[in-house]
């Protein structure tokens, strides 16, 4: 379909090939990606590292900062507070001044009869559910409690549903993306399962720093886009160091015979991106927010189709 | 449908990339992609503005194309998207939500 060149010059008008469309059926905002089952590890199998000194006078108190978002999880479950403190050990930060407090009660299966995760806001109070745990939100107090069974896995899933509820209004969201700093700068390698994100990530040369091999987090500072690390893991199952960088650029991850950089337009960027961006609410303004947050990022920064070879060579093209 | 009126909805959220409009329904998360003259549709629902002068004026000057024609597609694309509920219809101009919304208030 070529538009004319005028519309008031009827002789040059084009042919009409008919009025189309394509729909991608509902854009995924991966879920199912979290079922217990997927995950690499029991956190219960790990062994115990040695705990932050100065959490050891609060032992029912943990604070988890993750991208600058404070979130204090408080219980009486003194093992949920410990395995809460091994997971998140990058990412404690017991100074901080709570950006949500979230009571934590461990119970067996919450909900049973909810396989599928939920998440949804009633009367302005968030809610989240599936059978391994329970969370309830009230956004206007920065309250909520979350029951759960003692599975950091279940927490997890608890904390990024609550971090993208967070992100969504400050323009950011998760995205299903290894990242990592080289140069002071970040780079995002996005794509699904079996795309190669844990691969960059573990033939990565020694002046890289990761962020995440799974999870990055995503958000606009200012004028600038910003990549933070996450504990959340992948196959590689190592936490990515809590630091930020500025973006300089995205890669759609796809396995190939050679190395080759493919620079993508913005409408393909997005459609690309899309795709992968984690979200669980059913909520049309946070949705509407987020695909907003996804355009301004393709537009601003440059995306590429990052068509690689699994081995240390991709790096030579990441600068 | 000839003389009806068609609007964005509230619901679906849109931006045009490189010239190719994306529409977000905001309800279901589904994403639609519009090609050259479903774009145009697109951006002239306005609610004030009938489907048949839509495509009368806009689609028939622009392209190569019978009135007839131009309009059965027009109608189809026109009940597809407000089947995904991101496209108002109805037989009258339809007001913007914020205005309404103030007019109400």
């Amino acid at each position: 379909m070529h538009r004319s060149r005028g519309a008031t010059d009827q002789s040059t008008s084009d042919p009409f090939e008919g009025i189309g469309f394509l729909v991608y059926q509902p854009i995924p905002f991966i879920d199912q990606m979290f079922a217990v089952a997927h995950l690499p590890h029991s956190f219960l199998e790990r062994t115990h590292q040695m705990p932050n000194v100065a959490l050891l006078a609060e032992v029912h108190t943990v604070m988890v900062e993750i991208g600058g978002t404070p979130i204090r999880l408080y219980g009486e479950s003194a093992c949920f507070l410990s395995m809460a403190r091994d997971r998140y050990i990058g990412f404690l930060n017991p100074g901080s001044r709570p950006r949500i407090d979230l009571r934590v009660d461990v119970v067996s299966r919450p909900n049973a009869d909810q396989e599928d995760l939920r998440v949804v806001r009633e009367g302005g109070l968030w809610s989240a559910e599936r059978g391994d745990f329970r969370l309830d939100w009230d956004p206007g107090s920065s309250s909520g409690r979350l029951q759960l069974e003692l599975n950091a896995y279940s927490l997890d899933t608890a904390l990024r549903i609550m971090h993208t509820i967070v992100l969504a209004e400050q323009w950011g969201f998760l995205l299903h993306a290894a990242s990592v700093v080289r140069g002071r700068r970040a780079f995002l390698f996005f794509g699904p399962s079996g795309s190669g994100k844990t691969t960059v990530s573990r033939v990565a040369p020694p002046d890289v720093t990761l962020l995440t091999d799974e999870i990055s987090y995503v958000r606009r500072d200012a004028d600038h886009h910003m990549a933070y690390g996450t504990p959340f893991t992948g196959e590689l199952a190592k936490s990515g160091e809590n630091i930020s960088a500025h973006i300089a650029a995205l890669y759609q991850l796809v396995k190939a015979p050679a190395n080759r950089l493919v620079p993508m337009n913005a409408a393909d960027a997005a459609r690309a991106l899309l795709g992968n961006v984690l979200f669980f609410a059913e909520d049309p303004h946070l949705v509407t927010l987020i695909f907003q947050s996804v355009c301004d990022l393709v537009c601003q920064l440059p995306v590429y189709r990052l068509e690689f070879v699994p081995d240390q060579t991709i790096w030579d093209l990441i600068q | 449908m000839k003389g009806c009126y068609v609007a964005k909805s509230p619901l679906a959220a849109s931006r045009e990339l490189d010239g190719e409009v994306f529409i977000m329904s905001s309800v279901n998360s589904t994403l639609f992609t519009l090609n050259d003259v479903a774009s145009l549709i697109w951006k002239s629902a306005d609610g004030a503005t009938s489907l048949q002068e839509i495509v009368e004026n806009k689609i028939c000057a622009e392209f190569e194309v019978e009135p007839s024609t131009a309009f059965a597609d027009a109608e189809y694309l026109v009940a597809e998207l407000v089947g995904h509920g991101v496209l108002l219809v109805a037989d009258h101009p339809i007001e913007p939500p914020s205005l309404f919304a103030r007019k109400k208030s």
